[in-house]
């Protein structure tokens, strides 16, 4: 029967199948990469914002450490020895933390008034597991 | 026969445009959206980059807001270093799309400076802040 619509009528003309249906698939299909492409920007837009907020933290927590170091500073001119400070003659060391991984290691030089700054440094204090799933050629 | 296909037709056409007009209008909403979220985080980068100056410059001079402004640009007036920017981040003297405030900070040690430093918007809105301190006095 259906293969009866696609021939030739009486009449001479050939009827074309039924165009029903193709304007819906178009809109389906142009619905499709609109949501497609939505999702894409919603997720870009996600892993941007959570990387820059990611460094500003970062900005944040260092400054924040570097408040706490300054304040314990103020602190030894002033004569006052904080719990956390070591004492080794006139020197003196303590460690501010900044994150879980990072800390701010300060060594200062106080004599009378005066004092000198012998370490104000950013190091990792996290513990680090070297990552050996992948074979690394060593050079032989 | 011919009426009745023609008539639905028709109604799948209205019926598709309904729901092209209705994806079109939830996904430009989307992506609008999605325009005014990252404009935001690349102002708040700015915003943190140019406070990240600021509170060095500010370190550098023990506090000193004159010596700060001298060297970083902008005015102080009283206890505030105030330093205007326009759109692209640039500073200026005229009318400011993000004004940095440095405002001094009392503290209870002896010895130490310490400053607030806030960048507002055009709105008068927070969009950064930091805190600094300095020692003062001789080294």
């Amino acid at each position: 029967m259906s293969r009866d619509r696609m021939r030739v009528k009486t009449d001479g003309r050939i009827k074309l199948p039924s165009m029903l249906g193709m304007s819906s698939l178009l809109v389906m299909f142009a619905v499709l990469c609109l949501t497609v492409f939505a999702v894409l920007s919603v997720a870009t837009v996600q892993a941007n914002t959570g990387l820059l907020e990611k460094m500003n933290s970062a900005v944040s927590e260092y400054y924040r450490a570097d408040c706490e170091a300054e304040q314990i500073l103020a602190q030894l001119r002033n004569n006052t020895i904080p719990a956390e400070v070591e004492v080794n003659g006139d020197t003196y060391s303590y460690l501010c933390r900044v994150n879980e991984t990072q800390a701010l290691a300060v060594e200062v030089e106080i004599c009378a008034d005066a004092y000198k700054i012998l370490r104000w440094q950013l190091i990792s204090v996290g513990e680090w597991q070297a990552d050996d799933k992948r074979p690394v050629w060593g050079g032989k | 026969m011919k009426t009745s296909r023609i008539s639905l037709g028709l109604m799948e056409q209205v019926l598709m445009l309904c729901i092209l007009a209705i994806a079109a209008t939830v996904c430009l909403r989307v992506f609008v959206w999605a325009d005014n979220k990252s404009d935001e985080a690349i102002e708040r980068n700015h915003a943190i980059t140019h406070l990240q100056s600021a509170a060095e410059v500010l370190k550098a001079c023990g506090g000193d807001f004159a010596q700060a402004a001298k060297m970083h640009g902008g005015e102080v007036q009283a206890d505030t270093w105030k330093l205007r920017f326009d759109e692209a981040w640039q500073q200026t003297t005229e009318t400011a799309s993000f004004t940095l405030l440095v405002r001094r900070e009392e503290t209870q040690t002896m010895h130490l400076g310490q400053a607030r430093l806030v960048v507002l918007d055009e709105a008068q809105t927070e969009i950064a802040s930091l805190t600094v301190a300095w020692q003062e006095g001789e080294q």
